[in-house]
Formats: structure tokens, C-alpha cells, sequence
């Protein structure tokens, strides 16, 4: 089994929110009901995770641990033949749930939300809270290859938001810009991302993707841990992203 | 012969017939945990549901996984649910015939033999 396993970085990032007029303000994660992905193209059937296993959506891959709610081998699904990107990532959540590790702290500062000018924030996903469904594969990809015991963090900076457009009343949709620091080094990123209304909050949908090669070309990762995936190109792109329930900064805890 | 024919008996037992047909739905993926089921909903489509069971704070909505894709169907909304079960009159009379034509073809074997001489091999025997 792979000992290849994992990787990356997830993160990211997220873009802000607010919807309408008088939303402007401090926004931030609720951490137990938010989660980061990541996934890798192809996936192989197992490289993939979340930092909320416990969401009866995610599947976990081949050869997860025993004891998984779900009797289903993953090597029979109805996947694509052709290794693609239209369905990123490959199990994601239904409805939001306030069940989650609290992996994903954060907080986004929203000053206009008509020109959507000077939003920035920052998103946390704590490194050890990244899980496959197999608990060897997870410690190998924390220990070896993400090194959380030093770097603990994998981080996302938002610099700005542009290209925003409202889709319908109450979601908009544009790109996330910012930086995204894996193992202490940093790397410019952008993605699309979504904003709706739910779950007494604003759910933020984000997603962003390299090539794989930068796992050791540019965040230094061990060549060694990754295996052959890396080195021999059989691993194409690492798309990771983010599902989190934003809330105004006074009332950020609880969820209903 | 004695082990053989207990050991037969216990994989027929073990395996078994299976026929495919309308389950309770909470009962059977609680205790069977199938890896699918086929799900005919209110609103007439019928679908193959891989990896069926309920969550543990929630018995009301089924979920797995449609065409791959993750998906919750409360129980209200579901007409029937089809699976394979066992089917145990089936083991018996599959049983009882392959015990029955086992005994018949010993029997026929055993009679063959007795219309030889002795000492003379089965197929001496014949014409």
C-alpha cells in the first residue's frame, strides 16, 4: 500500500462573503462545522482526505481501516475512466454539519461588499487533523511528508478577491487570491470560490490545484517519502479546498 | 465419509440460497450490512444504493452511494427496499436432491459392481 500517500497541502483558501449590502465586516470559521480536502489526480482509489472524516459523506479510500461505516469497495465505483477534474473533490459533503474536528480556524475581514475592495484574511488547517480513512497511510504522510511535528500549519493567507458576481440572490461566486504556506514555504495561489447562505451562515466552497511536481520542486518535500508518484510523473495535480461555515466575528460559536 | 458429508452440509448451510426480494429496510442494513441494495423511491425511480447504513444518531434517512455519488433518502421517501436474502426452503430442497443424487448414483454404482465375479474389475465385466 502506498506509502506514498499523501500528501499535500491543503488549504486554502477561501474567499470571503458576504452576500449583500450591510454584510461587511469580521467573519470567522466555524471550525466544527468547516473542513479542508485534498486530492490527488489520479487518485488511485485512495489519494484522498479530509480533515472531517467524520462526515458520513467522505468515503474513505482503499485499504481504509476497519471498523469505516461503509461496507462499499471504492475500486467498483462508477469512476470516470479517464482521470479528469470534474468531479472535485471526489465525495463532497451534502449539508453542513457541525460534527468536525475543529482542523480549520480562521477568520476573513469583509469592508465592502459592494466593490469588494481590502478583503483579506486568513486560514489555518491544522496538519495532524488530515486523514485518508487508513491510519498508517496518515501518519506516514504527516510524519514524512508534510512534517507536521515542525511545521503544524498549513496556512492561507487571502490577499484579495476579484471577478466576484452574484449567481442568485443569496450566492456569488469569484476567485480567491492569496498565498498558500505548506512546510514553512509559501507559494502564490488563486481559485474560484462559492458563497452561499446555509446552516445560519455563509458557506464558503473553495478549491485550488498545482502540479504535483511542486510537491518537491517547491515545497521541498521528501522525494524519498513520495515515492515514485512524484518522481516517475505518475501523479499529475494536487487539488486541495476548503468547505467552511463562515459566521459574523460576535457570534462565531455555536451552530443550530 | 463421515466428515465429507458433514463438511458439505455446513458449506451448503453457510452459503446457502440466496433470492432477491423486499427487505425492512432499517432491520436488514443494521444487522446484514450488504454492500447494496436497490431502492424504489416515492417518486417511481429506483435506484442501486452501494454501501447502505444508517448513521448512528440518525435511523431515519438511508445513505450511500448513488452512481457514486453521496446521497441521504429519508425513509418516508422510500417505497421499498430489495436485496439478496437468504433463502433457506431453497438450501433444503437443493440439499435433499444433491444428497438424494448422490445415494441414487452410489446405489447404481454399488449395483454395477455386484453383477461382476469377483475379482474381476468393473470394466473386465463389461461386454
Amino acid at each position: 500500500m502506498s506509502k506514498r500517500s499523501l500528501v499535500a497541502a491543503l488549504c486554502v483558501g477561501l474567499a470571503w462573503t458576504p452576500l449583500a449590502h450591510g454584510q461587511q465586516g469580521r467573519w470567522t470559521v466555524d471550525s466544527k462545522s468547516s473542513l479542508a480536502w485534498w486530492q490527488v489526480v489520479p487518485h488511485m482509489h485512495h489519494l484522498f482526505g479530509t480533515t472531517c472524516p467524520q462526515d458520513p459523506s467522505f468515503v474513505p479510500g482503499w485499504g481504509r481501516d476497519g471498523g469505516s461505516a461503509w461496507n462499499v469497495d471504492v475500486t467498483m465505483l462508477k469512476l470516470p475512466e479517464v482521470w479528469d477534474t470534474l468531479r472535485m473533490p471526489l465525495f463532497s459533503r451534502q449539508r453542513v454539519r457541525p460534527i468536525c474536528a475543529e482542523a480549520v480556524q480562521g477568520e476573513i475581514v469583509v469592508p465592502d461588499s459592494l466593490a469588494w475592495q481590502g478583503v483579506h484574511g486568513n486560514v489555518v488547517i491544522s496538519a495532524k487533523a488530515i486523514a485518508s480513512g487508513q491510519s498508517l497511510r496518515d501518519k506516514y504522510m504527516q510524519g514524512l511528508i508534510l512534517e507536521s511535528a515542525e511545521f503544524p500549519d498549513i496556512q492561507f493567507t487571502l490577499d484579495s478577491v476579484v471577478g466576484v458576481t452574484r449567481i442568485v440572490v443569496d450566492t456569488v461566486r469569484g476567485t480567491a487570491v492569496g498565498k498558500l504556506l505548506v512546510r514553512g514555504v509559501s507559494r502564490q495561489m488563486s481559485g474560484r470560490f462559492t458563497a452561499r447562505r446555509e446552516a445560519g451562515g455563509v458557506r464558503v466552497i473553495s478549491k485550488f490545484h498545482f502540479p504535483a511536481g511542486d510537491l518537491t520542486e517547491h515545497f521541498n518535500m521528501s522525494k524519498w517519502a513520495l515515492g515514485l508518484g512524484v518522481s516517475s510523473g505518475i501523479w499529475k495535480d494536487v487539488w486541495e479546498g476548503v468547505d467552511m461555515l463562515l459566521r459574523p466575528a460576535a457570534s462565531s460559536s455555536p451552530s443550530p | 465419509m463421515l466428515r465429507r458429508t458433514i463438511g458439505a452440509l455446513c458449506i451448503a448451510t453457510t452459503l446457502g440460497c440466496t433470492t432477491f426480494g423486499p427487505v425492512a429496510p432499517r432491520q436488514y442494513v443494521l444487522t446484514k450490512r450488504p454492500p447494496e441494495v436497490w431502492v424504489w423511491r416515492a417518486d417511481s425511480s429506483v435506484v442501486l444504493m452501494r454501501g447502505p447504513h444508517f448513521l448512528a444518531d440518525d435511523s431515519l434517512n438511508l445513505i450511500g452511494l448513488v452512481d457514486g455519488n453521496y446521497l441521504e433518502v429519508p425513509l418516508s421517501e422510500i417505497q421499498q427496499v430489495k436485496a439478496d436474502r437468504p433463502a433457506p426452503f431453497k438450501t433444503a430442497l437443493l440439499l435433499t436432491v444433491s444428497v438424494a443424487s448422490i445415494a441414487g448414483a452410489a446405489v447404481l454404482v454399488s449395483g454395477v459392481g455386484a453383477g461382476t465375479e469377483p475379482g474381476t474389475s468393473l470394466k473386465e465385466g463389461l461386454p
